[in-house]
């Protein structure tokens, strides 16, 4: 197992959210699941869109919540799409909301994934492997 | 030869002689005579003789130049002798063609005719007057009049001679006569006027219907024939407003016999009647007169009513809660009623010859109210909405209803437009569009608070049930039992929650109608969802009857059922367990029944159980939605839900959903 994800690629992601648990969340998983991805952390849409604005060490991918104080999910992600170069970032929705319509409309806006979080803490942590793991074998746009 | 007996000779010779002589004067005297008798007789021939060719070629000259068709025929109806009359008469070629008179015959008529001159024949006399219908050579039906005589040869018979004139055209005359004489009287019969004649004696020669009805007459116009009238005024004066002078007046006339026109009568029943008197004189001679009433009720009513007509429109026009005006061919307002003026605010000086559209019309409208307005010269009535800014300068709103206005010659003299003030049903109209749209807003606003709050409520579960699991992994060996048990209650609880969070939700969109109709086999559904939803083994689900196919919203109709059907499972406490599926089909509805054979729900909670957060069995799995949820459902679908439940034995619940 360990061999198999040492082949594997580091990603840089960027997490946006705004629950300091959560956060915690992602990073005791992948740390339990020994990958070597590295998290960077935002609290909001308005901080993300700062680190972004760092073109040299853009993340792989990026993990958005959608319940945000600020600019929300939603909003954080159309602002993303309408730059040239950040629209290329994957970006995977991870919330609490089965909403149809915010399916529905980031879909339309252009995402590369909808995982809503579990109820159980185990059943988080599969997910998030198996997330990770379908990411880090993708080839992905550098600068 | 004796000497004696030669004198006796000589002398009987000379005697001879002598006599001879006598007897040859007398001769010759004779013989002068005769000639001159004959030369006589002679003359007198020649003379009868010219005389009679001359009568003859006269006679001649009258038979050809005669108008009538003069005939000689022998005892079989040859043709003897005809003139050219004959000849046209009868089709014929000339004078010198020849025929057979009873071959003309129509052969129904036939023995009459032969019957008739085999008559004269035999008895002698003429024929007169006799009407034949014959067929001419050249196919002409005619009726001819036929005079006729014999011509008789020492005593016999040997020929007959006759006019014949054709009388076709007399007899159509004739008919026509009577037929107009027939129109006539059924035309008096029926006239509008009361007509009535009366001879010298006063005795009824005609009359008619209208007049029986007029005076009142219970009887048939023909039945009245001859009745004496010297009497009938004084039997009738009671009908008539000045009995008197009605009297007086009939005798006046009938004294006089002059020409009387258009006498006015007035009636008790209050009809006018107009009377006309003719006297008839034959040869100057009185023959009787002509009355005639005509009924002038109307006519006289006619102005009267007119005006009625024309005050009452006058005043409703003046007094309705409709604007009416009327416009020239230019637009130019000619006439506008008081409820237009209190409209537009102008008085009836400030607007009449104005453009109503130049000072009235919102700028906006313009355009469509010219596209109408060339709609309407062109005949079309139209109806259309318009913004107006009154004197006051308010913005008023009119539902405009218009037609051409025509004049008696049916040409377009302008139009007339019936107005009606919309504005206070416009803004309450836009009032109910803007709640609509708020309603609407407010709905998704909260269908989007409830997913947030959701949303918000869920996170925090998350958050809880990892750092459980956290404190679980880095205490492994230190926490007791007691704890992990506390921990695992905790783990459920969260489970609850999770669950009543949902089915909040859930209840919540529900209601919010983004729902699609559809066709729905609900056959297949249930029988799907069967398959799908976990049934423990000793639980048996029969359908006993075809399921219709209804319209609604599939994963509604899915909830409702995979609700009651889970529930009737959740509930069954027998060790065999039956849930039945039935079905009604009701005029409108569809009545679907759910029945099973658990725990039972007692009557007092039958209203209760549709309610919100009412479950009667709080248990892990029962969050006291479902039920209420279903309830909503089958509102949506504009049914009904009841149960039917006996306490230990079971219940059914039934539900409706409209056609």
């Amino acid at each position: 197992m360990k061999l198999k994800f040492n082949a594997l690629k580091t990603l840089n992601i960027l997490l946006i959210e705004d629950d300091m648990i959560e956060v915690m969340k992602l990073k005791r998983a992948t740390d339990s699941l020994q990958l070597n991805h590295k998290i960077i952390e935002a609290n909001n849409g308005e901080e993300a869109l700062q680190l972004l604005e760092k073109k040299d060490s853009l993340p792989d991918i990026i993990l958005l919540d959608l319940n945000m104080p600020k600019i929300n999910g939603i909003e954080f992600l159309k602002i993303l799409k309408a730059d040239d170069r950040l629209k290329f970032i994957p970006t995977i929705i991870l919330t609490t909301s089965n909403n149809q319509r915010d399916l529905l409309e980031c879909f339309k806006i252009g995402i590369a994934g909808y995982v809503l979080k579990p109820l159980k803490y185990e059943d988080y942590v599969s997910k998030i492997e198996k997330l990770l793991a379908y990411w880090s074998i993708n080839e992905l746009i550098t600068v | 030869m004796s000497k004696e007996e030669i004198d006796i000779l000589k002398r009987a010779l000379a005697r001879e002689k002598a006599s001879r002589k006598v007897a040859e004067e007398i001769l010759e005297l004779k013989s002068a005579e005769l000639w001159e008798a004959n030369q006589k007789l002679s003359r007198a021939y020649s003379e009868v003789e010219s005389l009679l060719s001359k009568t003859d070629s006269q006679l001649q000259g009258v038979f050809e130049t005669i108008v009538d068709a003069y005939v000689v025929a022998d005892i079989n109806g040859h043709i003897i002798k005809m003139n050219q009359a004959t000849v046209s008469l009868l089709g014929l070629k000339d004078v010198n063609d020849s025929c057979n008179l009873m071959e003309l015959v129509k052969p129904s008529e036939y023995n009459n005719v032969y019957l008739a001159f085999n008559n004269i024949y035999k008895y002698g006399g003429s024929i007169s007057d006799l009407l034949v219908n014959i067929t001419t050579k050249d196919r002409r039906d005619i009726i001819v009049q036929i005079n006729a005589s014999v011509i008789y040869d020492n005593g016999v018979p040997i020929a007959t001679q006759g006019i014949v004139r054709d009388i076709t055209k007399d007899k159509e005359a004739e008919e026509y006569l009577i037929q107009s004489e027939n129109r006539l009287s059924t035309l008096i019969r029926n006239l509008d006027s009361g007509v009535l004649l009366e001879d010298e004696n006063r005795k009824i020669v005609l009359t008619n219907n209208k007049f029986c009805d007029l005076f009142e007459i219970p009887l048939q116009p023909d039945q009245l024939i001859g009745t004496d009238c010297s009497n009938s005024a004084e039997e009738s004066k009671d009908m008539f407003v000045d009995s008197k002078g009605f009297i007086n007046r009939i005798n006046e006339i009938i004294e006089k016999r002059d020409l009387v026109v258009g006498d006015e009568l007035k009636m008790v029943n209050g009809s006018i009647l107009e009377r006309d008197y003719i006297p008839v004189f034959s040869d100057s001679k009185y023959k009787g007169h002509l009355w005639s009433y005509r009924d002038v009720t109307l006519r006289r009513k006619y102005r009267q009513n007119i005006e009625a007509e024309r005050e009452k429109y006058r005043s409703i026009i003046a007094n309705m809660h409709l604007g009416l005006v009327e416009l020239d061919k230019e637009e130019r307002i000619i006439m506008a009623n008081q409820s237009y003026l209190n409209m537009s605010g102008y008085s009836e000086e400030e607007i009449l010859g104005k453009v109503g559209k130049d000072i009235l019309l919102a700028k906006a409208d313009r355009d469509m109210v010219e596209e109408r307005m060339y709609e309407r010269k062109k005949g079309l009535t139209n109806a259309y909405e318009i913004r107006v800014k009154n004197k006051q300068g308010e913005l008023r709103h009119w539902l405009v209803s218009g037609a051409p206005n025509y004049n008696f010659n049916g040409e377009i003299i302008g139009s007339i437009g019936i107005i009606y003030d919309i504005t206070e049903i416009k803004a309450l109209h836009l009032q109910k569009e803007n709640l609509l749209l708020k309603l609407e807003k407010s709905n998704d606003e909260l269908q989007e608070y409830a997913h947030i709050v959701s949303h918000d409520l869920k996170s925090p579960l998350r958050s809880i049930d990892a750092l459980l699991q956290w404190i679980k992994e880095d205490n492994k060996e230190k926490l007791d039992e007691t704890s992990m048990q506390n921990i695992s209650h905790i783990e459920t609880t969260l489970e609850k929650m999770e669950q009543l969070i949902s089915d909040v939700l859930e209840y919540s969109s529900v209601g919010s109608d983004n729902s699609q109709n559809e066709s729905i086999d609900t056959n297949d559904l249930v029988n799907d969802l069967i398959r799908i939803l976990y049934i423990p083994e000793h639980i048996e689900i029969e359908v006993h009857d075809k399921l219709p196919i209804v319209s609604g919203d599939r994963t509604k109709l899915q909830q409702l059922f995979q609700n009651l059907i889970s529930n009737a499972v959740k509930f069954i406490d027998k060790p065999k367990g039956k849930i039945d599926v039935k079905l009604i089909e009701l005029s409108e509805y569809y009545q679907f029944s759910i029945t099973d054979n658990g725990i039972g729900i007692e009557e007092k909670y039958h209203e209760k159980i549709f309610k919100i957060f009412h479950s009667l069995n709080k248990s892990k799995d029962s969050t006291g939605i479902g039920l209420s949820l279903v309830k909503k459902i089958v509102n949506l679908h504009e049914g009904k839900i009841w149960l039917e439940s006996e306490p230990g034995n079971g219940t059914t619940f039934y539900f409706t959903i409209k056609k």
